[in-house]
């Protein structure tokens, strides 16, 4: 409700010439070259979240490195647990500080839809989806985050990168860049992929492209 | 003096163990009396915990099976499936050879899975008969998609942890591997096979429901490190 106000409130303002509108910042492209790069390894510029054992998991780690080379600027860095926040930085102990949405696929998800412009959630899909395109609004550069239904809630996301076949089995459609499993260019649904299929829930979102 | 104590100590416990195992006093005698209700408390629990594991396997079996081919397979005497085995793929353009469920079977495989909601679902939490409701619908709803194929479900080595029994409610943990059969229909025409595996680290919760008998009331499981989708 606040962000749709925020979003009435800016518009109104542009129309009434008062504030400009900004340029497009969100590189959707660049984000989903970078994920294309990244996908199979890790970037020495950040932590790697994938092997140590307490996180074990670098999906949220790696769409948040493709999603800010891609142009959408951190926010804050004051708060680790504030989904208003999102940032990563080095610390006095040579690892790094980082907020939860930065590095867990559910706080990121409420941090786009906290922030603005943010990200615009774009409905969901069943994990047992074998169409070929996800929807319309749900384009390169956009996230796909993943509820395998056991109990545990969105705990995956993975990032929208174009569309063709999944080297991994041949399925064809629009596929996403990944990291915990490493996929590059997977069946968007993960259906070839995922066990869990017939629990899966796919909620899709859309970053705006005025990020900066 | 303090031998004896122990002693007295741990015949304390086999009695109240005893006692509340089999509702009922007791008294000792001797020394093979004590070693007959060490070997009957031992052997309850044995029981129990066999029982408990049973409910976890079959819930985790259902949850994953119903409403699959490998079900239907299952239902069919002679009752062979205690752990539904993984079918040979066909074919990777073998289209005849595992074509549609026809409308019967469909209709049979939402039964056994309606069947199996009401009995070894009856006693679960509303969310986990929410999850195993979800996992019905889309399965049968993916009998009838024109762009893929099921072919079967089920999970295969199912190894316990532990079991911890109190009172009327049993934690189980346990790993399980977890498997589906599936096809696509890709843009050439060719069924394009896919047979995703994950092996889980499942949290079984089983509690004993008002006419004494242990049932299933929640399954949680997450994937194991390198095993996820």
């Amino acid at each position: 409700m606040l962000k749709r106000t925020c979003a009435a409130a800016v518009a109104g303002l542009v129309a009434l010439g008062i504030m400009a509108p900004t340029a497009d910042a969100y590189d959707k492209y660049r984000a989903g070259n970078y994920a294309d790069s990244w996908a199979g390894s890790r970037n020495g510029a950040y932590p790697n979240f994938g092997g140590y054992p307490y996180w074990a998991s670098d999906c949220t780690n790696f769409v948040s490195q493709a999603m800010h080379d891609g142009g959408f600027s951190m926010v804050g860095g004051g708060s680790e647990t504030s989904d208003w926040e999102w940032w990563i930085r080095p610390n006095n102990w040579g690892t790094y500080d980082f907020s939860h949405s930065w590095s867990v696929a559910a706080d990121l998800r409420q941090f786009l839809i906290y922030d603005y412009p943010g990200g615009y959630s774009q409905g969901t899909a069943p994990g047992s989806s074998t169409n070929y395109w996800t929807p319309d609004a749900v384009t390169t550069g956009d996230l796909l985050f993943y509820d395998w239904g056991r109990g545990e809630g969105i705990s995956h996301v993975g990032m929208q990168v174009g569309y063709g076949t999944d080297p991994d089995g041949g399925w064809g459609g629009n596929f996403t860049d990944q990291h915990n499993t490493d996929r590059y260019h997977a069946f968007w649904s993960l259906r070839p992929h995922n066990d869990d299929w017939p629990t899966t829930t796919i909620y899709f979102m859309h970053i705006a492209a005025n990020n900066y | 003096m303090i031998l004896s104590k122990r002693r007295m100590i741990v015949v304390s416990c086999a009695l109240v163990v005893a006692a509340g195992s089999a509702g009922s006093g007791l008294y000792l005698n001797n020394a093979s009396a004590i070693s007959d209700i060490a070997h009957s408390v031992s052997a309850a629990q044995a029981s129990q915990t066999s029982t408990v594991q049973d409910v976890v396997a079959e819930a985790l079996y259902q949850q994953y099976a119903m409403g699959t081919p490998s079900a239907l397979q299952r239902a069919r005497p002679p009752h062979t499936y205690v752990v539904a085995r993984q079918p040979a793929l066909p074919a990777k353009s073998s289209k005849a050879a595992t074509e549609q469920p026809d409308q019967a079977e469909v209709a049979e495989q939402s039964r056994l899975g309606e069947t199996a909601l009401k009995t070894v679902f009856a006693h679960a939490s509303p969310a986990l008969t929410g999850r195993v409701r979800l996992a019905l619908t889309n399965t049968l709803a993916a009998n009838s998609d024109p762009n893929g194929r099921f072919l079967g479900a089920g999970v295969s080595d199912l190894s316990f942890q532990d079991v911890t029994i109190s009172a009327d409610t049993a934690i189980v943990h346990a790993t399980a591997s977890a498997w589906s059969s599936i096809q696509q229909i890709g843009p050439d025409g060719s069924w394009m096979s896919a047979t995703p595996t994950g092996t889980h680290l499942v949290t079984g919760t089983v509690r004993k429901s008002s006419d004494g008998q242990w049932a299933i009331y929640d399954l949680v499981s997450t994937h194991a490190a390198g095993s996820r989708p």
